[in-house]
């Protein structure tokens, strides 16, 4: 840690004196690059390889159930492609993904140079590939990789699991330090970085959810490292953490897991919110409307998500008064969700709308995270949770808030952002067609999921009774039209980098922002001289 | 629209009337509570439906109307306090109006007092394991396992599948309906969940702690559920049947399990003086093996690398025989091998071990009957009488023998000449004192809890000298609990108490100890 | 030093606490398991002899023992349900069997439901507090000797204490 605070000299002093034409290529562009906007581009490349993958899993993983029966897979397998498939997605590509942005977008909106600690943004992007394919890896060995869920609750993780677990638990640890490098570097840049001029609330929203989203992460992710760590111990070191022979309570596991994993919720959803925050004032052509509120509200969000964790666990058997509690306290983050949502709608609200592609997707997750959001305040109750937990419905509720939240305002900040990156106007018909087919499969995919949850079909099963059958054949349709609709995502991308209609500075015309004052593509060094914000 | 409204409207105010027990919705189920919780969700699924109806109707009509490819000019404005203030404050309102009734139905869930019956409910991977703990207050001792009963043929597609394909068990759990069950939940290993959607209980097996859950069923049928927590390979393969039936019927069932349990005893015990042929043990063996060995140790006995460890040519199948019993009978702790002395009977448990020193090819040879089986299980069937009893109670009075004269003197301040007191007097309140003060220990009847507290009935102390009496209660009993009372309690107090213990419970020496007694004998102390 | 180093320690010192913070929840989960009784885990404690009797209250309690998975114990209580005035002092016998050929150590965890009772049983003398040492085929009387305190809140008229035992295995 002493040699990353090194790091620190080289802000963006150097970063002034360097010259255009002096940027590297090939490997070692790639590989020793300190300029946040490769940086970015890596985090987003390797995020896309990441959902590929966690898809490919999610496809597998519909197959099985496609029809009632084992066909493809053996239980242990499936399992182990379910643990997987959320691991991929939360921490390779949801995050990833949401910190390509940051290092893309950030230093641009702010008008700063670069990322304040631009060698650790280099080692914080490098280590992950190693996370991942250690985590991979361990699927190829003997016993297979872990296959105890992406919540790995001892003592199934513990006692009861194989010998790979610790690569397990070493690739939590490496994405944790990721995470934690990534996050410090977003609130360094931001606190210090501003173009002067650039007081707190003339920050833009995307920078602002972005700095409580680094807190979230400083605040969280060390506690997940602790409690894969006292997985560790309890597994090779003979230390009784959560085993009840020696004083340990399994339940306590999910009581430090849930602390990370609440405001992990939020990690992956505020900077959402920025992107939403920022794309639907420029169809608009009108201000966001509650800038204000919407910061505030957006505080309290986080500090809400660290008081309602044991929602997560109403069925380990807890005191009445505690489950009041959690109910209410859950049933109150509805409201700062619910401004935002107002907020949102206002803005629109007699403003001159225009349905470009980002603004296709910004509409759709306003719509459907709202969905997930009604999901999530049912989930809250505490008696009905009693009948929700652990079924598809509780799986409905987090696909609609993580595919059509969080990946479809990545898909709209990519959609948005793209042109400025690459110079180029995508394929703007691919790009619709895109938006259509995964609009419909994914709601053919995740909406029947409520249905089978209430009627009582539980989660994380390999086979299921034959009630089920109608609908799982309709969702794994929906899956296998949703995974393929993405290639052509893939497709949009790699078209507009290649090559395409040239864009302007500002892309979207009506678009307000720093960013909007570079030319497009955005040069390898940008605000060396720091802009005046009136 | 005033048609849709209204028709909205009948729907939201009259949710019983929609889609109960469809394949799409939550079912309504069979018991008080699960009709609430059931009613719960559907209020606030209908709530949140009317807020998505008018925010998203607002949001689409001005998709519609305000476009720009209308010509629609941008409107300016960007705040208004007023209108976020009271976008704040709605929801809090809606919020309170859902916390209300959820808060009386999580009261009523969480009131597990006076059950008629006790169940205790144990998860294991991957069977359930239900033990009868009482009923009408009688102590009952049934236990089975249940485990899935559908085969693998059809898991495999092999076979057509049932109508209740994989909600199926061999014995499902019975109770009777009209009386309040009480489950006690926990498990052997992982972290299990039991839920019986119909009864909208959903509680965690939690290894070393226990959950409690309560159902009272009003209709009589077959209720089925599955576990909700993942527990392992076998996590969907682990379901749950309830059959309740009317009061009359379970205690037929009950009495037919008594007599079944007796059955089994005398079996066992005429299986142990019966030998069987290979044959036989091979052809139940096999049949044993696949319904409770397979899915781990798979049916070729190859195991799953890494995660289960083959039986085909391993070192305990093919090596020491007592080995081989041990960790079948008693499990191998740690792992998801458990003991299955209980779950299986000796003859099952010899074919099942002669099958799986034979089958594979790893002819052994070896014929294991259920003689050695109850052999290994009870090594050496002591005569009760050598039992050895290890008592610690010479500890629990050495434990409290620190307890100090800490507690401060609660003496009712009473400087007046001390009164003489009639026996009736002396009794009343000696009884009440005791039974504050000293039937903690030395129990309400007097009969202590021997080998702890010394019985105080026919005691030589009590039934002795005053004298002796009264100096071990004034200054207690080095090394032991009972503790010096003289600074504690006053002369009355402390008077009434002695004359009580040397007069109640047939000691009736009839000896009366006047509060001027207790004074000249703490006086003549100092 | 410049402000992106200042800033950046101050982070990785957060961080480090964090970490730190996630073992602090251990000894915090059990303190306030001890004052809300999440858990329902009673203290393995010894607890004081009882000085004063609530006469005017009864509590049921009822007692389960449950061996764990593969332990070749069998465990049993002679008296599945008792009803005690809250301060008066209970003795429950238990008794356990080794049912193997070898020497084997168990160890009974408490359990409580509801978990709000657990603050109130106070135990002077429980097996659970060691490990029991059995010989192969031993029998033995396991002694519980408790009360519950007479603060013990009115609405809990019944409660389970739950005894899961345990085979320890030596690493040898």
């Amino acid at each position: 840690m002493t040699g990353a605070a090194d790091n620190t000299q080289d802000s963006y002093p150097q970063a002034t004196e360097q010259h255009e034409h002096h940027a590297p290529t090939g490997f070692k562009r790639w590989f020793f690059s300190t300029n946040h906007k490769d940086i970015g581009t890596l985090y987003l490349g390797f995020s896309l390889l990441m959902f590929l993958i966690g898809g490919a899993m999610a496809m597998l993983i519909r197959a099985e159930l496609f029809q009632p029966g084992l066909q493809l897979m053996e239980p242990h397998f499936y399992n182990q492609m379910v643990t997987v498939h959320g691991l991929i997605m939360v921490f390779g590509a949801v995050m990833p993904a949401f910190v390509g942005l940051a290092n893309w977008m950030i230093p641009l909106m702010i008008g700063a140079p670069d990322m304040a600690l631009p060698r650790m943004n280099n080692w914080s992007f490098w280590i992950l590939p190693f996370a991942f394919a250690m985590l991979l890896g361990s699927l190829f060995m003997e016993g297979g990789g872990p296959a105890f869920g992406w919540t790995f609750y001892a003592p199934l993780s513990t006692t009861y699991s194989n010998d790979n677990t610790a690569m397990f638990v070493f690739a939590v640890h490496i994405m944790g330090i990721s995470s934690i490098m990534g996050a410090i570097n977003v609130i360094v840049t931001i606190v210090n970085l501003r173009a002067p001029g650039m007081t707190w609330m003339k920050t833009p929203m995307f920078v602002w959810t972005w700095l409580i989203t680094a807190f979230l992460l400083i605040a969280v992710m060390p506690v997940l490292a602790g409690a894969v760590t006292m997985v560790l111990t309890d597994k090779y070191f003979g230390t009784d953490f959560f085993n009840a022979v020696g004083g340990g309570d399994p339940v306590m596991f999910q009581h430090i897991f849930w602390f990370f994993g609440h405001p992990e919720v939020y990690i992956m959803i505020l900077p959402a919110f920025g992107i939403i925050s920022t794309i639907v004032p420029t169809f608009s052509r009108k201000k966001l409307f509650g800038y204000h509120s919407m910061v505030y509200a957006t505080g309290s969000i986080a500090i809400l998500s660290f008081v309602v964790w044991m929602h997560h666990m109403f069925t380990t058997g807890m005191p009445l008064a505690a489950e009041l509690f959690f109910m209410y306290s859950t049933m109150l983050i509805s409201v700062p969700t619910g401004v935002k949502i107002f907020n949102w709608v206002a803005t629109m609200w007699r403003g001159a709308i225009s349905f470009e592609v980002p603004m296709l997707f910004a509409i759709a997750f306003i719509v459907l995270f709202t969905i997930g959001g009604f999901s999530g305040l049912m989930l809250a109750i505490t008696p009905a949770d009693f009948q929700y937990h652990d079924t598809y419905f509780v799986v409905a509720h987090f696909h609609y808030v993580l595919v059509t939240g969080a990946v479809f305002s990545i898909m709209a900040g990519v959609y948005y952002w793209l042109p400025k990156w690459s110079g180029h106007m995508f394929d703007i018909r691919l790009a619709k067609t895109h938006f259509w087919l995964s609009l419909i499969s994914v709601n053919i995919l995740f909406f029947p999921m409520h249905f089978v949850g209430l009627a009582g079909m539980p989660r994380r099963i390999p086979d299921y009774a034959l009630q089920f059958a109608d609908f799982n054949a309709i969702i794994s349709i929906g899956g296998f039209a949703f995974g393929l609709s993405q290639l052509l995502f893939v497709w949009v991308v790699l078209k507009c980098v290649r090559g395409g209609e040239k864009v302007p500075a500002n892309v979207w015309q009506a678009a307000e922002g720093l960013e909007w004052d570079v030319p497009s593509p955005a040069p390898h060094h940008t605000f060396a001289t720091p802009p005046v914000i009136k | 629209m005033i048609v849709i409204r209204a028709a909205f409207l009948s729907i939201l105010l009259s949710p019983q009337l929609s889609f109960a027990n469809s394949a799409f919705n939550m079912r309504g189920g069979v018991t008080d509570i699960s009709e609430d919780v059931y009613q719960l969700h559907m209020t606030i699924f209908l709530i949140c439906c009317a807020i998505a109806l008018v925010v998203f109707g607002i949001m689409f009509w001005s998709i519609f109307h305000h476009r720009k490819s209308k010509g629609f000019k941008p409107a300016q404005f960007h705040e208004s306090t007023k209108i976020e203030v009271l976008w704040t404050a709605i929801p809090f309102v809606i919020l309170i109006a859902m916390a209300i009734p959820a808060t009386k139905t999580l009261i009523a869930m969480e009131d597990n007092s006076k059950a008629d019956i006790t169940i205790k409910v144990t998860g294991s991977q991957w069977k359930w394991h239900y033990q009868y703990l009482s009923y009408n207050n009688e102590i009952l001792d049934i236990d089975f396992y249940s485990v899935i009963s559908t085969p693998q043929a059809q898991i495999n597609n092999q076979a057509e599948k049932t109508p209740t394909y994989l909600l199926e068990v061999d014995k499902p759990l019975v109770v009777p309906i009209n009386k309040k069950v009480r489950f006690v939940i926990t498990s052997d290993d992982v972290i299990h969940s039991w839920w019986v959607p119909d009864f909208a209980i959903k509680q965690d097996a939690v290894p070393g702690f226990i959950n409690e859950a309560w159902a009272r069923v009003n209709e009589i049928g077959i209720y089925r559920g599955q576990c909700a927590e993942l527990c392992g390979k076998n996590h969907g393969f682990m379901p749950i049947v309830v059959n309740a039936m009317t009061e009359n019927d379970f205690d037929d069932w009950l009495a037919q399990a008594k007599i079944a349990k007796q059955n089994e005893a005398q079996e066992a015990l005429a299986s142990q003086s019966t030998s069987f042929s290979k044959e036989e043990l091979m052809t139940l063996g096999e049949q044993v093996y696949v319904g409770n060995c397979s899915v781990c140790h798979q049916p070729t006995g190859a195991g799953l690398p890494g995660v289960f460890p083959a039986l085909k040519g391993s070192a305990i199948a093919m090596g020491d025989l007592d080995a081989h019993l041990d960790i079948v009978l008693n499990g191998k702790a740690g792992t998801a091998m458990q003991s299955f002395a209980k779950q299986l009977s000796l003859k099952e448990l010899a074919a099942i071990i002669t099958y799986e020193r034979n089958a594979w090819g790893n002819n052994t040879g070896d014929l294991v009957q259920p003689i050695q089986i109850s052999d290994a299980m009870n090594p050496q069937e002591s005569d009760p009488a050598q039992a050895a009893i290890k008592t610690s109670q010479a500890v629990a009075v050495e434990a409290v023998e620190d307890i100090k004269e800490a507690v401060p003197a609660n003496k009712t301040t009473q400087d007046l000449p001390l009164s003489k007191l009639t026996k009736g007097q002396l009794m009343t309140s000696g009884e009440q004192h005791y039974l504050t003060f000293c039937a903690a220990c030395h129990q309400p009847n007097g009969l202590g809890i021997p080998s702890a507290f010394p019985a105080l009935k026919d005691s030589p102390i009590v039934k002795g000298a005053v004298s002796e009496h009264l100096n071990i209660v004034l200054k207690g009993k080095a090394g032991t609990a009972m503790q010096a009372f003289a600074q504690q309690l006053s002369a009355e107090q402390l008077a009434a108490i002695i004359t009580y213990e040397r007069n109640a419970w047939g000691n009736e020496s009839g000896d009366l100890v006047q509060p001027n007694d207790i004074e000249q004998a703490i006086k003549g102390e100092q | 030093m410049s402000k992106n180093t200042k800033l950046f320690k101050k982070l990785v010192i957060a961080s480090v606490a964090m970490f730190a913070f996630a073992f602090a929840l251990v000894p915090l989960y059990n303190v306030f398991c001890d004052i809300t009784g999440l858990n329902g885990k009673p203290s393995l404690a010894r607890a004081e002899v009882s000085t004063a009797v609530d006469l005017n209250r009864q509590v049921g309690v009822g007692f389960l023992t449950h061996v764990q998975n593969g332990a070749p114990f069998e465990v049993t209580v002679d008296q599945a349900r008792v009803t005690v005035k809250p301060g008066e002092m209970n003795q429950v016998t238990f008794s356990a069997h080794n049912l193997s050929n070898e020497s084997r150590t168990m160890q009974a965890v408490p359990s409580i439901s509801p978990g709000l009772a657990a603050q109130y049983m106070h135990k002077v003398e429980c097996f659970c507090f060691t490990q029991q040492i059995l010989q192969p085929g031993e029998k033995v009387s396991l002694i519980l000797l408790f009360y519950i305190d007479t603060e013990i809140t009115p609405n809990i008229e019944e409660l389970t204490l739950s005894y899961t035992v345990f085979d320890i295995v030596t690493d040898n």
